[in-house]
């Protein structure tokens, strides 16, 4: 598959951000804490379960996240408050429930975090963290996020091109796929023991290469310009933000580059409800439900705040062109 | 040995009107999450599912003790169960679906669950109605028949909890084994 560097990529006019919303974010996020990198180092950033003495690639992200900049295609949509980001997750190595993961990370080890790349490259190895952080300069991106199960968040992640880091260990000709998986460990994923789950671990996830390499895919490493925390995905989590959530597979260890597509978690749970593609597409319901809105969270007892579902998550402009030639009902 | 006295009876009551006290603390207090609407229809359907299921306890519980009284506490157990299940379907009508015609209409076409929770809240509601001494002597034999609606009821309310579920079939599936085996031992010779 050719990687198109289309024009569709850059934000229209309208998408950009105006100098004075971009300002009055700024602030916004000042005031709340979350930002500067004087206030970041006078707050001391949870890093949660670090040993006493922070890891270098710590360090290095503290720094990184300081440095990050805004960029320009965020969306304008209101940015879910941090408290519902960091409590309302669907992360099944934790547990089944909303609130499992937050409450059965609080322990989670992310040091050490090591993440293999192999497969058809010409740079496969091991890679420490601060291997993959160091040359990335961060960027803070709100993206919309839609959950197949018809809820949505709007989150301010930061991270840096997944397209920047799959270059360097230079992806040979036969590379048409990218296959991802997630740790397992029992003592950290208390899911993952013996008798508790039906799913068989590593959770996978895939990506064609032009998906992989498609300027929207971001490698995420924080939200809200703070560290990533484990029930989001810590400490390095994939964000594709015109496909169903489940797609963006959290606490990576592995990228392999592949030739054959490859067989995703929930492919092999149940084929029929979850497609390889799982593009976000109000005109292709899920078997169980209607895909045509969602609830934006958080809402409240008096409005459930339904909005009208966006095809493409509301990124068609620059995605679109990568499916051209393929019936999205059949590759859903 | 137990004794159906009034006092009990009140005892009932309050431990039956605690889940909902319970459920109007936590969202006064803020505390009930970042979808609100999904985890009230959730609490309020377990709850319902619950006493219903209690409800179904009642025969078996009189035929192992071989103490009728227990049956004295059945029709609370019922009404209660249907006063949960009736919320539960109103929270997904008017805090969850927000009283959107659209969204109400679509859901139930589309949410096949949403389909089954509705036959087995409406095969309730003649028993609900019919529920009063009044009733009972004018049905005669008919009265005890109808309320034999109340097995397909809690049949579909377990075909509605798994449908609905998406992995966590742990919970439905509890429930399920319970029915089984409440029906079960309904089997038993004592009982003519």
């Amino acid at each position: 598959m050719l990687i198109k560097a289309s024009d569709k990529t850059t934000p229209k006019s309208y998408e950009l951000t105006s100098e004075s919303d971009y300002w009055s974010r700024r602030a916004w996020l000042k005031a709340a804490g979350y930002f500067g990198a004087g206030l970041a180092a006078a707050v001391s950033l949870p890093v949660v379960g670090a040993p006493a003495s922070p890891e270098t690639w710590q360090a290095m992200l503290k720094q990184k996240l300081a440095d990050s900049v805004a960029w320009a295609g965020s969306s304008r949509d209101k940015p879910t408050p941090y408290e519902d980001i960091i409590q309302y997750n669907n992360f099944y190595e934790f547990g089944t429930g909303k609130d499992d993961p937050a409450r059965l990370s609080k322990s989670f080890k992310v040091d050490p975090w090591r993440v293999q790349v192999a497969g058809e490259v010409a740079k496969p190895g091991n890679f420490t963290l601060e291997d993959i952080l160091k040359p990335h300069a961060l960027e803070d991106r709100i993206y919309r996020f839609r959950c197949v199960e018809a809820w949505s968040m709007v989150v301010p992640w930061v991270g840096f091109p997944l397209a920047d880091l799959l270059r360097r260990f230079e992806p040979t000709s036969s590379a048409k796929y990218v296959r991802f998986e997630t740790l397992v460990d029992p003592d950290r994923f208390p899911a993952q023991r013996f008798g508790r789950s039906t799913i068989s671990w590593p959770y996978v996830e895939g990506l064609r290469m032009d998906e992989a390499m498609h300027p929207l895919t971001l490698m995420v490493v924080g939200v809200y310009g703070k560290t990533l925390l484990p029930q989001n995905g810590a400490p390095l989590r994939l964000m594709v933000p015109w496909k169903y959530g489940f797609k963006s597979i959290k606490s990576i260890v592995k990228i392999e580059f592949t030739s054959t597509a490859p067989k995703t978690t929930w492919q092999q749970l149940a084929s029929s409800e979850y497609g390889f593609y799982a593009n976000v597409n109000p005109e292709v319901d899920h078997p169980r439900w209607s895909q045509k809105r969602e609830r934006r969270l958080p809402n409240s007892l008096w409005d459930p705040n339904w909005v009208p579902t966006q095809k493409f998550n509301g990124y068609e402009e620059q995605v679109a062109a990568l499916y051209d030639k393929m019936n999205l009902r059949t590759h859903f | 040995m137990l004794k159906s006295s009034s006092l009990l009876r009140a005892f009932l009551h309050v431990l039956l009107l605690w889940p909902l006290l319970w459920l109007v603390y936590r969202v006064i207090a803020g505390d009930i999450g970042t979808d609100p609407a999904e985890s009230i229809v959730r609490y309020l359907g377990f709850t319902g599912a619950c006493m219903l299921w209690a409800c179904l306890a009642i025969t078996p519980l009189r035929l192992i003790s071989g103490n009728p009284s227990w049956v004295s506490y059945r029709r609370a157990l019922g009404l209660w169960a249907f006063f949960y299940t009736s919320l539960h379907l109103a929270a997904f009508l008017i805090v969850w679906a927000g009283l959107d015609l659209d969204i109400i209409i679509e859901e139930i076409t589309k949410r096949l669950y949403v389909y089954i929770g509705l036959a087995a809240w409406l095969l309730l509601l003649p028993l609900a109605v019919t529920s009063t001494k009044a009733s009972r002597r004018k049905l005669g034999r008919r009265w005890v028949v109808l309320h034999k609606l109340i097995y397909p009821s809690a049949v579909l309310a377990v075909v509605h909890m798994l449908w609905l579920a998406k992995l966590d079939y742990l919970q439905p599936a509890l429930f399920a084994v319970m029915l089984f085996l409440l029906l079960l031992m309904r089997r038993n010779p004592k009982r003519n």
